[in-house]
């Protein structure tokens, strides 16, 4: 089958409730787009134009339906004050958290068209929306204040701290939302489509009671933010977020990306109000063979597609930096193949 | 006696812990049966209640705090004792990864279960695991990785001990959130498990041959 509609199109068509050409196919190319375009990782995440035309060349190799601007979840807590060192082949190390240094009064909302890595982002954003961007959305991946919070601190410590501090830690998610929210101004502007993400929330690290506390409100204060643009905003949220999926609905998210949880599952109980995103193991697309990777793909596109609200065809997580290219291509094909809604 | 250690090292309670600690030294109760009966204990219910999902990572964290406040007071008097150290265990978190809590919990689940363990600490380049394996010469080499961005470098460090005949001089097992079965299969690691709990499990067979 060709495909009729652009992806921009079809992602239209998607978040008004109407069914597109075929699935939505989005797994989460983020710095594996260095690897298509054969460049240190070093120089995917420092510079902006780089960042871009690795994700350009990303999708001329794989066709999918997106484009994903992202290195990894610290750049607001780095603009924040966390000091990070710049690997040449790996993605960037937390090295001194913010709050070791200072305390949270003291830590400023950033500029994002100047602070650390924030312009890389914004230029890259804007130099994939102005090659690509009447045709494919340009996601531009957002941390969550939790997530931000925790960057801003030593992890440990600040986990600790969600028990036996709480007003340090709603000061500091207060903070890292100002941060979000400056971050997305600039981002829209740029042309870009907030995504949020938000994989320190997930149950794999902290209790559904931590997660309504801390992080429900701050990522609901967030969405509400992005729907006065009257954007449809996706939230994120790698590993188990099996105990917080009826909570997942009241972020107000429109669109739910899930990693560790049941796909069916999942359809059942959010697919009535929000659009679901997932989920297929990444590590499969690390480690497996395309042929199976074909397989797994089919039955998960199959099995969910006729959700309610409709349904992305992603990867649960962010595909791996070194995954076989062939298993990247597996996953797209048999997403687009299978996941044909036109007659 | 000792179930008001186990109680303050599941309540979360540091400062409870050393002090049921030291009323039990003063009443000339053996070290060795207070880490056993008393803060061995409260961790595995600890561990019992994350596998449970009743307790999530700041709990452990916090109980983990409460036991060592415990342990520390007794660590001395242990030294020399009857108690038999388990297996020796290298663990380390792969390179470009500094997300460690993870690794922490297993070890003080690990620790609590008697096995000696070696902390490579985090983001530990694919050498420094070879070279702490010919230094050390453990039963078991533990990895961790919390990304699947960095996953990857487990099958290099297994790839490594290959290459230099080393491989069949330990038992490697893997873990973190992006790791399964599959994958430690595919990397030829002689074990997977999921969370702490379940690596002392994983362990105990391994070690029992």
């Amino acid at each position: 089958m060709t495909d009729i509609l652009t992806p921009r199109e079809r992602f239209g068509l998607l978040v008004i409730d109407e069914k597109p050409d075929r699935c939505n196919t989005i797994p989460l190319i983020t710095s594996h787009a260095a690897s298509v375009r054969g460049m240190k990782l070093r120089d995917y995440y420092t510079n902006g134009e780089n960042m871009a035309r690795a994700q350009i060349a990303a999708i001329e190799k794989y066709g999918h339906d997106a484009i994903s601007i992202f290195s990894e979840v610290g750049i607001i807590a780095e603009a924040m004050g966390t000091e990070f060192d710049y690997p040449e082949n790996d993605l960037p190390i937390q090295r001194i958290p913010a709050l070791e240094k200072k305390d949270i009064n003291d830590i400023e909302i950033p500029v994002p068209t100047s602070d650390a890595r924030l312009p890389v982002y914004l230029e890259a954003i804007e130099y994939a929306y102005d090659a690509l961007g009447d045709r494919v959305p340009i996601l531009a991946y957002i941390p969550a204040p939790f997530t931000t919070g925790m960057m801003l601190s030593e992890p440990n410590r600040f986990l600790i701290q969600t028990i036996k501090e709480p007003d340090h830690v709603k000061a500091v998610m207060e903070k890292s939302l100002a941060a979000a929210i400056e971050l997305c101004y600039h981002a829209i502007d740029a042309g870009g489509l907030p995504i949020i993400v938000d994989p320190l929330a997930s149950s794999s690290v902290i209790s559904p009671r931590a997660y309504r506390q801390y992080a429900l409100p701050y990522e609901r204060k967030l969405v509400d933010f992005l729907h006065r643009y009257d954007l449809d905003v996706i939230l994120h949220i790698c590993g188990d977020t099996t105990p917080i999926l009826d909570l997942l609905k009241e972020t107000h998210a429109d669109l739910i990306s899930i990693d560790r949880v049941d796909l069916t599952d999942t359809i059942k109980k959010l697919s009535s109000t929000v659009r679901v995103i997932g989920n297929y193991d990444t590590s499969l697309l690390a480690f497996s063979s395309p042929e199976e990777i074909a397989s797994g793909v089919r039955d998960m596109v199959k099995l969910s597609m006729q959700a309610p609200k409709g349904y992305i065809a992603a990867t649960g997580c962010e595909v791996p930096i070194h995954a076989p290219f062939d298993n990247v291509m597996a996953f797209i094909n048999a997403a687009k193949e299978n996941g044909w809604y036109w007659d | 006696m000792f179930d008001s250690i186990k109680q303050a090292v599941i309540e979360m309670d540091d400062e409870k812990t050393k002090e049921s600690v030291s009323i039990a030294l003063k009443e000339k109760v053996d070290p060795v049966e207070i880490l056993e009966k008393g803060l061995i204990a409260g961790m595995q219910e600890v561990a019992d209640l994350f596998a449970r999902k009743e307790y999530y990572v700041p709990e452990v964290l916090l109980c983990s705090e409460a036991f060592y406040a415990g342990f520390d007071k007794i660590k001395q008097l242990i030294k020399g004792s009857s108690r038999k150290p388990g297996a020796k265990i290298v663990f380390g978190v792969v390179e470009g990864d500094i997300h460690d809590i993870g690794k922490n919990i297993v070890k003080v689940m690990l620790e609590a279960a008697g096995y000696e363990v070696i902390d490579l600490g985090r983001d530990v380049p694919v050498l420094e695991f070879v070279k702490a394996v010919e230094r050390e010469k453990p039963d078991i080499l533990a990895i961790s990785s919390l990304m699947t961005t960095t996953m990857t470098h487990m099958g290099e460090i297994i790839l490594e001990l290959e290459k230099r005949n080393m491989r069949n001089a330990v038992k490697v097992i893997i873990g973190g959130a992006p790791v399964n079965e599959e994958f430690a299969a595919s990397v030829k690691a002689d074990g997977y498990s999921p969370d702490g709990p379940s690596a002392v499990k994983l362990i105990e067979k391994i070690v029992s041959g």
